[in-house]
């Protein structure tokens, strides 16, 4: 599907490019396009003069001639003597970090180091493919690369420090149904983030165009002036200050961000000929850093002006107190900046308060607060970059994930290569023990367990392999599921719907027995919540509890609520993922401690449901209520979960809903 | 040899800093979990550690790091075998600081057969691995919580009984593995298993400092480092002089510093009022608080000691209450004032 998209001009295949109806809003779309690739050029410029300190750009655009244009400038701005090269999807730990080389060691009989792609980077760019797509061991080994400047070898019987140091370009394909996405640790290690996937290849053309008479060559030139001038560049601290007073202002998380936008001052003040920073500068590497990074719109905001024409209006943060300069466009940024020199050629010893906050918040791009504004109506909901605990190992399908010493047995898949890599070393050893035990007990046979051999002695034998050389595949798959089911049976949910309630769950179970997905049930009747069903794979066990089932007594909702997540809880503990589904018509009558009173229960209730939102796991509550009202929806709406009233016997649609969102194609 | 950043340089992160002193000071008390935001110097912490703590004595020649002072009868390379612990000889070293680089194999972290004297004279040697050389130190592990099951399965076993038995290769050897473990990570990308998050003694937790003045210290001294390092390192000097002092002197005083049975009460007290499970728990409190006494220059420990410590003993021994959604720190912040009063 991608390779389709990477055929046609990128731009027009946006999700912008398809609302592009009247030729006005196409050339606004241009207009965006040609700003966007501007702002991208000038952070090629300074990634080029010195990738390693301004650690790399996260590159979000999909594969294209767009994408392709922007690396060839960047290619060629660095300039062909530095090393860069991609890093292969798959990538195991031999060839990332080194290990023993299997050949030469054979061959010469002494072990033999293969240096890792990480230290033949050193001085130049890793390109990360597929970088949505990045699990979280690769992130973190090239982030501990990155911090200590050298790759760490423990391996294969070697211990070295192999110093490398390098800049990392991540190629970031995701589109929205994707939901990991870059590590956050790898992405706060990177300076820039590049967002090109809106815009349109006419935009580019030019660029590639220019590129042919000469102008890239007069660039390049530039970038190895500033190189050279970078080592004397030095930064006032009154433009620390001011960077880490705009961090705090705009809600950047993380000291990081501040170094790497001194880093980019820097550059940024080389670019310009200077050796001294200028507010300029810091000002340029404010908006470049932290612009994407920010969380907050800073107290005094002015409401940026493209707001307004977004098709939906967000609500207005708070309104503004002092007046702001008009929004300059990011286009317009040089020309900004020129003015700025005119004005602070000097830097003074301390910065008048927010002055670079403002000027970086000033800078902008449009959108971006509209899309504060959504983030942090969605804060809650846990978004953490990588699901870690929700793979799991496993020996028999999924994506590889290299090899561990391990025993043959069923299920499990030997790697030949990697167990002859282990069993290289031991050969000189092996034979000569082999020889040795002839000699001793000559016509005997070896009854050592471990050689797996025809022969006793080594007549014959090529290569000796023992049991301890085995290396076992594994690989790493998305992790069963665990779906919960929390049956409201108290007497306000009357008899017949609990029937109803019985029959849609009994569907689901169906379904969920057909994923192979395990189940648990809980009760809630009487004073507090049952659990009568711990997580299983049996279908029959979960229908019998269903059926033996009674209804009547009080509604413990917050009991319920608790004893569910913390079924999901210890599931999720074990690797898998569970879902929750909730059925109850939300009147909640019995408190936590077991005390009776519907205001009580309803408070109780709540408050469980925001714990249980703040894990983020998926739920689902359907309203049993036999005319559905506010309770129920209330309730889904303080767990953040899909709420579905109980459709009158009509438990197919329900079953049918409920099955594609547990399965994560969320249709609500 | 490059420089590292001074630890008596580090700006904030007090309670961190606190807890690698104390472990230094006492490595009985069970090694430090670290976690919490990105990028706020938890490996800089670390890694300055090694040049900080005053250094030891081993056996010269030994690859256990022996101590010359005690029985080495026991030792992997029979080093009590060797002339210079006939003679009583010593050798001066810094504290083993070592890294667990992820990706790092098994056969490194335990120890294997040596690959060149194996192939090249076909002899068997046995090669000691990171454990064998982080014995008497510290073993850090960076994004413990990444780590491979199989390896955290093998530290589990080593942490808890301070010996290493290796039977790989037609190799059979047992030598002592004793150090404390320093593991970081962010539980937002993976919870560390129970059983290993069990075995630190200490966990604390790292934020990025909230206020201006010393984020902007922070990045200025970070900065000033990066742009010389050396002079750097020379103008920290007399502070790590200082706080080495400062633990030299704890380490001595730390054999006769007065327990007193009212502070083991009020130790099952705090525990109990927290629900922690099991007795690790006021073990390490009274260790740590101990050790925090010690680095005070006090004589005896009191009520104030184990409040300032207890939060680090006791984070991360906290049943979990889902319905209470206040961390765990809150949550021990507020057993304390409990028992001690607000």
């Amino acid at each position: 599907m991608d390779d389709r998209v990477g055929n046609r001009p990128v731009g027009l295949s946006g999700a912008e490019a398809s609302t592009a109806t009247s030729a006005a809003d196409l050339e606004d779309l241009v207009a965006r396009g040609i700003a966007t690739w501007d702002t991208a050029l000038q952070i090629a410029d300074v990634f080029a003069v010195d990738p390693l300190g301004c650690g790399g750009i996260w590159l979000q655009a999909r594969s294209g001639p767009v994408r392709d244009a922007y690396m060839d400038l960047i290619r060629q701005r660095i300039g062909d003597d530095v090393v860069w090269r991609r890093l292969p999807a798959g990538l195991t730990d031999d060839r990332l970090l080194g290990g023993l080389d299997l050949t030469a060691t054979l061959l010469r009989g002494q072990p033999v180091f293969e240096r890792g792609l990480l230290s033949e980077l050193n001085g130049g760019v890793c390109v990360l493919p597929m970088a949505e797509r990045t699990d979280l061991g690769l992130a973190a080994r090239l982030a501990a690369v990155m911090d200590a400047g050298a790759v760490l070898v423990e391996r294969d019987g070697f211990a070295l420090r192999d110093e490398t140091r390098f800049g990392v370009i991540a190629l970031d394909e995701a589109t929205d149904e994707d939901d990991a996405g870059l590590p956050a640790k790898l992405s706060d290690r990177l300076a820039f983030c590049v967002d090109l996937s809106a815009v349109p290849y006419a935009c580019v053309r030019a660029a590639v165009a220019e590129n042919d008479d000469g102008t890239e060559l007069l660039r390049s030139s530039r970038i190895v002036t500033a190189r050279a001038l970078l080592p004397d560049v030095c930064v006032p601290d009154a433009l620390l200050e001011g960077l880490c007073e705009a961090a705090a202002g705009l809600g950047v998380a993380g000291l990081r961000p501040i170094q790497l936008a001194m880093a980019v001052t820097r550059v940024v003040a080389a670019l310009e000929g200077r050796t001294q920073a200028e507010v300029a500068d810091a000002a340029l590497a404010g908006q470049w850093v932290f612009g994407p990074r920010a969380t907050q719109i800073p107290q005094a905001a002015q409401p940026d002006d493209e707001t307004a024409e977004q098709p939906e209006p967000e609500p207005d943060p708070p309104p503004p107190e002092s007046p702001e300069p008009e929004q300059p466009e990011p286009d317009q940024a040089d020309t900004e900046k020129d003015d700025e020199n005119e004005e602070t050629r000097q830097v003074p010893d301390a910065l008048p308060e927010d002055m670079l906050l403002d000027i970086i918040q000033a800078s902008l791009p449009d959108g971006l607060l509209a899309k504060l504004t959504a983030q942090m109506a969605s804060r809650n909901a846990t978004k953490t970059s990588g699901p870690a605990g929700m793979r799991s190992a496993s020996q028999q399908h999924g994506r590889p994930k290299g090899t561990a010493p391990g025993q043959l047995g069923p299920g499990a898949r030997l790697s030949l290569v990697a167990t002859l890599r282990a069993a290289a070393p031991w050969q000189k050893l092996r034979r000569a023990q082999a020889q040795a035990k002839a000699q001793a007990r000559s016509g005997g046979v070896s009854h050592r367990a471990g050689p797996v051999t025809a022969a006793g002695g080594d007549n014959g034998q090529r290569v000796f392999v023992e049991q301890s050389d085995f290396r076992i595949k594994r690989f790493e798959n998305r992790s069963e599921s665990v779906t919960i089911f929390a049956v409201d049976a108290s007497g306000s949910a009357a008899a017949q719907r609990l029937g109803e309630a019985k029959g849609a769950v009994e569907l689901l179970l169906a379904e969920c027995y057909v994923r192979r997905d395990h189940v648990a049930l809980v009760a809630l009747r009487g004073e507090k919540a049952d659990v009568l069903l711990p997580p299983t794979r049996s279908l029959v066990r979960a229908k019998r509890a269903l059926v033996g089932l009674p209804g009547g007594g009080g509604t413990p909702l917050a009991d319920g609520v608790m004893a569910a997540l913390g079924l999901a809880l210890a599931a999720k503990r074990r690797g898998q993922t569970p879902a929750l589904v909730f059925l109850t018509d939300g009147r909640g009558n019995v408190a936590r401690d077991g005390s009776k009173g519907r205001e009580a229960g309803q408070a109780d209730a709540l408050a469980a449901a925001k714990i249980l939102r703040a894990e983020g796991f998926r739920t689902i509550v359907i309203d049993t209520s036999r005319r559905p009202q506010s309770h129920a929806a209330n309730l889904a709406q303080a767990m953040d979960a899909l709420y579905l009233p109980l459709p009158n016997a009509d438990a197919l649609r329900l079953s049918s809903a409920i099955g594609g969102f547990v399965n994560g194609t969320r249709t609500s | 040899m490059r420089a590292v950043f001074p630890f008596s340089a580090i700006v904030a992160q007090d309670e961190m800093k606190q807890a690698l002193l104390m472990s230094a000071v006492d490595p009985s008390i069970g090694g430090v979990w670290v976690f919490g935001d990105r990028g706020t110097g938890k490996s800089t912490a670390v890694r300055a550690l090694a040049a900080l703590l005053p250094p030891m004595q081993v056996v010269p020649g030994c690859p256990y790091n022996c101590d010359p002072a005690s029985d080495t009868s026991t030792c992997a390379a029979a080093c009590a075998g060797l002339e210079n612990k006939k003679n009583g000889r010593s050798q001066t070293v810094p504290v083993p600081v070592v890294d667990l680089p992820l990706g790092a194999t098994e056969d490194r972290v335990v120890g294997a057969l040596d690959l060149e004297r194996a192939l090249s004279h076909g002899e068997k040697a046995f090669e000691p691995g990171l454990l064998a050389r982080a014995h008497r130190g510290f073993l850090y592990i960076d994004e413990a919580n990444l780590l491979e099951d199989h390896l955290v399965d093998l530290l589990l076993d080593v942490a808890a009984s301070g010996e290493n038995v290796v039977e790989r290769e037609g190799v059979s050897i047992r030598h002592p593995a004793r150090f404390v473990l320093v593991g970081s990570g962010n539980p937002e990308e993976g919870e560390l298993r129970p059983q290993l998050l069990d075995r630190f003694g200490l966990s604390v937790e790292v934020r990025t400092p909230s206020d201006l003045a010393t984020r902007v210290a922070v990045i200025k001294a970070r900065d000033a480092f990066d742009r010389d390092p050396d002079r750097f390192v020379e103008k920290a000097a007399e502070a790590e002089a200082r706080d080495r002092d400062r633990i030299t002197a704890a380490q001595k005083r730390l054999p006769t510093i007065e327990t007193s049975d009212a502070v083991i009460e009020r130790a099952a007290e705090l525990c109990l009022a927290m629900g922690t499970d099991g007795l690790r728990g006021e073990l390490t409190l009274i260790r740590a608080a101990r050790a925090y006494a010690c680095l005070q220059g006090d004589d005896a420990i009191t009520d104030e000691h184990l409040r300032a410590v207890a939060p680090s003993a006791l984070r991360h021994r906290l049943r979990r209450d889902p319905l209470d959604d206040a961390g765990s720190s809150v949550r021990v912040e507020r057993g304390i004032a409990g028992v001690f009063g607000a």
